[in-house]
């Protein structure tokens, strides 16, 4: 089964996909931040990454273009709130397969991740 | 049918909002445009225009609301005259439109009464079927060619389809992809955006609706097309889309037959079931059968907005107000439990509790900023009314005058936006009645005949700026000086030693600006001291400047919005109060300020002011027994021109504040405007600086 | 204007349903309908100037409720707080108001055959804001008239006992 990795700095909401992409029978990795993310990526090189925008240390867009840059096929869904309509553009414009609105239903959550795994 | 008639539309209450809405959208519209419509108006003006006034004929038509949709037709054929070239905009014709457009706005109001109003709509269309019947239909040569037959289209530039033929000439195919996005998707423009990328890999994009421009602008679309020439299979066309999540597609080949010929150059494509996509209508018979048709002029899809209810709006505010004021108790609560739990040896628990109420601090905060925003409107709404008044009162008084406005786009609380609209227009009015020159008297003082009075808005952190500036007389600060005295403002010694910035702030109070006389000689007319009043109602400042022969300017200063308010935050005998930031002039320790004692009232002396002194908590009348407190603290605070320094017992720093109001028990107390939460959830009570400014200083003075 | 119309709605159902409290060694009930909550008594901000029967104004979960003394509205002793103090919630006329009481005892059920009239009591000013009295075994239960209790916007307590006692 493919590796999805969960990057969020709030431990709920990694928690939160991770518990619904594990019931779904993935493996799951968890990041909690930009940084941290980029490590793991390279370290693990999962199936698909899940990453939430604003964080500390490195924020999602930047983590993106790293993963990106290391990795260019890579396959990445931003996480956003309401509001980032332009990171999210810009995220898309640097390479980013699709993304999710939060709050993430679970149903939406696993149609990402079986579009990205696909 | 006679006035006071009860009347019947044929509308339920849920249409009735909307049709009210629209209405206004329209009349608002028309009321901003019209004025333009003189001498040489732009197409594009005069298309939105001969809209508006078709969009009411039709929604009024609708709802059986005969005058007004005989008035609108009326209107309509002559503007129609003027959108085919067969008649020019006159000012005759502009006046004769904007009675009839004013009453149109009574008669949109019959709808909510259901009352007739009696208003008498046949004078009105007589007068404009005269002014169609008139003058030589020959004036002004018809530079339109040949009717275009009704259609739905895309457009598209000649030089584009001349490229899709070749394509096609070149073996290619030609698709127009159609998407829909599905409705519950929330960035609907980065879908576009994807499925743009998506087409990019696979071919040639021709053109995209919407554009590529508008969609990396963020203008979200549901419906979104684009014409492509491609080598490649549909069915590798279905498996890109397909990775785009919240969209289905339809895929149609097109040949040479689709792409018209002739002039104005064209794509043609039938309509479909989706006829907002930005779909183009031209000609009046195009208009005329799209109504009811759901192709609603270009309005909605030039908006990517959704309407919300204010009251909705005020209410999530309420909430995020309170998730701010929890979020702040978390934050203290987490401070306490940490140094607990690490005693406890219990790191990992600590450790997310930090990390949870830190997000929910950034979170809360985003939310807030997010709300706020979604209040605010540009102030393109008010301003967008003052070319017709600027008109009217300039042909009133027999004046000539330009008026400019800038900064449309500068955004602030809708609640503000309601109520500046009314001192605007008061301030604007005597600009133009007082300030600006008569031709003959700019003429004989070598200015150009025609005046300017420029209304300009801008940010600058977190206050809105509006300035109302004339290039007109200005104000004589003699006479100003003189009345100031008169009317017992000022002794004679202090008026004369006041700069003449000083002396213009008069204006703003009370019996000076109303005096005719100094109207007249002044150039500042009535009820400058209401305005003032509205003004700091909203927390907000206004001040004037003034040069003799020059010209006068008017700078209003607003928060930005009126439901939180920048305050700074003392304490006195154990209450918190909220003194706001926009009247504090000084906040210093007691035993730094230099303090005397005036004819035995204490006073500090600050920049060569001298101010009396008050307790803060004695000025609100706060007769609990009084804690000692060994050190206290002044905060300087001006009204007007007025300042008093208050002390207080301890300074806690500047902080947002939500304002609640104190409730219909306890009414409008004295000195205070509300309470307001804070961090510790107890309350704290927002000072009226106003009224207790002006009331101390009146008691000094006395005393 | 000693008394006040009973409130026939509800005793046309035969009983009125009402929350009893004490003030001092005094019980009254008020109409459980116009209750919102009751909570334990919290800190209220004091407001300079204002009429000595308001307390002052409380953070009622982001609301702010103006709080009245109900004691000092009804002429008994205030005594100082203690754990069984409350502040009893009410939906009034003029918004949410908190009303300070003694302790909150029960809620129950008062056959409307065991009220009896104000107009046959004597003329006290705070009749103004009792319904009608209830005698439950050993003890006396006064109902109060909400809208009566909570002074009129722009008198004061003073101005009401004046007009009550002419």
């Amino acid at each position: 089964m493919a590796t999805i990795l969960v990057v969020d700095d709030a431990a709920f909401m990694r928690m939160r996909m991770s518990k619904i992409l594990s019931e779904a029978g993935y493996d799951v990795i968890q990041a909690e931040n930009g940084l941290d993310a980029v490590e793991k990526y390279r370290a693990n090189r999962p199936d698909a990454v899940l990453m939430d925008i604003t964080m500390p240390e490195m924020d999602g867009l930047t983590a993106l273009k790293e993963i990106k840059a290391m990795d260019a096929t890579a396959r990445v869904a931003m996480v956003t709130a309401l509001g980032q309509q332009q990171i999210v553009l810009e995220a898309v414009k640097s390479g980013a397969k699709d993304f999710l609105v939060k709050p993430c239903e679970g149903d939406r959550v696993l149609a990402a991740v079986s579009k990205l795994c696909a | 049918m006679a006035k006071g008639q009860r009347l019947q539309f044929d509308l339920d209450d849920e249409d009735l909002k909307l049709f009210c809405e629209e209405a206004d959208e329209q009349l608002e519209l028309l009321d901003t445009s019209l004025v333009q419509l003189e001498g040489e108006p732009h197409p594009d003006l005069v298309q939105q225009i001969f809209r508006a006034a078709h969009t009411l004929k039709g929604s009024s038509a609708t709802i059986g609301h005969k005058k007004m949709a005989s008035l609108t037709h009326a209107m309509e054929t002559v503007l129609d005259a003027v959108r085919q070239g067969k008649k020019r905009a006159t000012s005759e014709m502009i006046d004769a439109l904007l009675a009839a457009l004013d009453a149109l706005r009574v008669l949109a109001g019959e709808v909510t009464t259901r009352v007739d109003s009696g208003v008498e709509t046949a004078p009105l269309e007589a007068d404009l079927h005269a002014i169609l019947a008139a003058g030589d239909p020959d004036e002004y040569p018809s530079p339109r060619p040949g009717a275009v037959p009704a259609r739905f289209q895309y457009d598209l530039p000649a030089d584009t389809i001349s490229a899709a033929r070749d394509d096609l000439n070149h073996g290619r195919a030609l698709l127009l992809v159609e998407m829909t996005i599905s409705t519950d998707c929330q960035l609907p423009s980065i879908r576009c955006y994807q499925a743009l990328q998506e087409l990019d890999e696979l071919g040639t994009v021709h053109a995209s609706w919407p554009d590529r421009g508008s969609i990396e602008a963020g203008a979200g679309e549901f419906a979104f097309a684009a014409l492509i020439a491609t080598t490649r299979g549909d069915e590798q066309f279905a498996a890109a889309l397909e990775s785009v999540s919240d969209m289905t597609s339809t895929i149609r080949h097109l040949g040479t037959d689709d792409l018209a010929d002739g002039d104005p150059s064209a794509m043609q494509v039938a309509p479909k079931e989706r006829p907002k996509l930005s779909v183009v209508e031209d000609t009046a018979e195009a208009a005329g059968a799209g109504v009811g048709e759901g192709a609603k002029p270009g309005k909605k899809a030039a908006s990517p907005s959704v309407r919300i209810d204010v009251e909705r709006l005020d209410g999530l505010m309420n909430l995020v107000g309170e998730l701010v004021i929890d979020r702040t108790r978390l934050q203290q609560i987490r401070e306490q439990l940490t140094g607990l739990l690490k005693s406890a040896n219990l790191t990992e628990l600590t450790e997310n509790f930090e990390e949870t109420t830190s997000h929910l601090a950034r979170v809360t905060d985003e939310l807030q900023e997010e709300i706020m925003r979604s209040r605010m409107l540009p102030v393109r709404s008010v301003l967008t009314r003052l070319p017709r008044l600027v008109r009217d009162v300039a042909a009133k008084c027999g004046k000539k005058v330009d008026l400019i406005t800038a900064g449309e786009e500068t955004e602030l609380d809708r609640s503000v936006i309601e109520e500046i609209s009314d001192p605007l227009v008061h301030i604007l009015r005597n600009a133009v009645d007082h300030g600006i020159e008569t031709p003959e008297e700019r003429r004989a003082l070598g200015k150009p005949e025609t005046g300017v009075v420029s209304v300009t808005a801008w940010n600058q952190e977190t206050y809105i700026y509006l300035s109302v500036k004339d290039d007109g007389r200005g104000i004589d600060t003699a006479t100003l000086r003189q009345k100031v005295v008169e009317k017992g403002l000022l002794p004679r010694e202090a008026a004369e030693n006041a700069t003449d910035d000083q002396v213009l702030q008069y204006v703003f109070f009370p019996g000076l600006s109303t005096a005719k006389t100094l109207s007249d000689v002044s150039g500042r007319g009535v009820g400058m001291d209401i305005v003032r009043t509205n003004i700091e109602r909203l927390n907000g400042q206004i001040t004037l400047k003034s040069t003799r022969g020059q010209g006068s300017e008017v700078i209003i200063q607003l928060p930005l919005t009126l439901a939180t308010t920048k305050a700074l935050m003392v304490m006195a005998n154990d209450t918190v109060y909220a003194i706001p930031l926009v009247s504090v002039t000084e906040a210093l320790a007691e035993h730094d300020a230099d303090i005397h004692s005036v004819s035995g009232q204490r006073t500090l002396r600050l920049r060569g002011r001298l101010l009396p002194m008050a307790d803060l908590a004695n000025a609100l009348g706060d007769t609990r027994p009084r804690r000692l407190s060994a050190s206290k603290f002044v905060v300087a605070a001006k009204h007007g021109e007025r300042q008093v320094a208050f002390v207080v017992d301890r300074l806690l720093g500047e902080q947002d504040v939500v304002v609640k109001s104190l409730g219909d028990l306890v009414g409008n107390r004295r000195g205070l405007t509300g309470a307001t939460i804070l961090g510790d959830g107890t309350l704290g009570l927002i000072v009226d600086t106003a009224s207790l400014v002006t009331e101390q200083a009146q008691l000094a003075a006395t005393a | 204007m000693a008394t006040r119309p009973t409130d026939t709605e509800s005793a046309a159902g035969g009983e009125e349903h009402v929350v009893v409290f004490r003030l001092a060694q005094e019980y009254y009930a008020l109409d459980i309908q116009s209750v919102q909550e009751i909570v334990r008594l919290q800190t209220i901000t004091a407001i300079p100037g204002s009429d000595p029967w308001v307390e002052g104004i409380t953070n009622l979960r982001g609301r702010v409720v103006p709080v009245i003394d109900l004691r000092r509205r009804c002429g008994v002793t205030a005594n100082d707080p203690t754990p069984e103090t409350r502040i009893v919630v009410v939906g009034s006329k003029s918004g949410m108001v908190g009303l300070i009481v003694d302790a909150v005892s029960e809620v129950m059920r008062i056959p409307a055959d065991q009220v009896e009239l104000p107009s046959s009591m004597v003329a006290a000013p705070e009749n103004t804001f009792l319904r009608g009295i209830a005698k439950l075994d050993e003890r006396l239960v006064s109902l109060m008239d909400l809208e009566g209790v909570l002074p009129s916007e722009g008198n004061t307590v003073a101005e009401e006992l004046a007009a009550a006692a002419a």
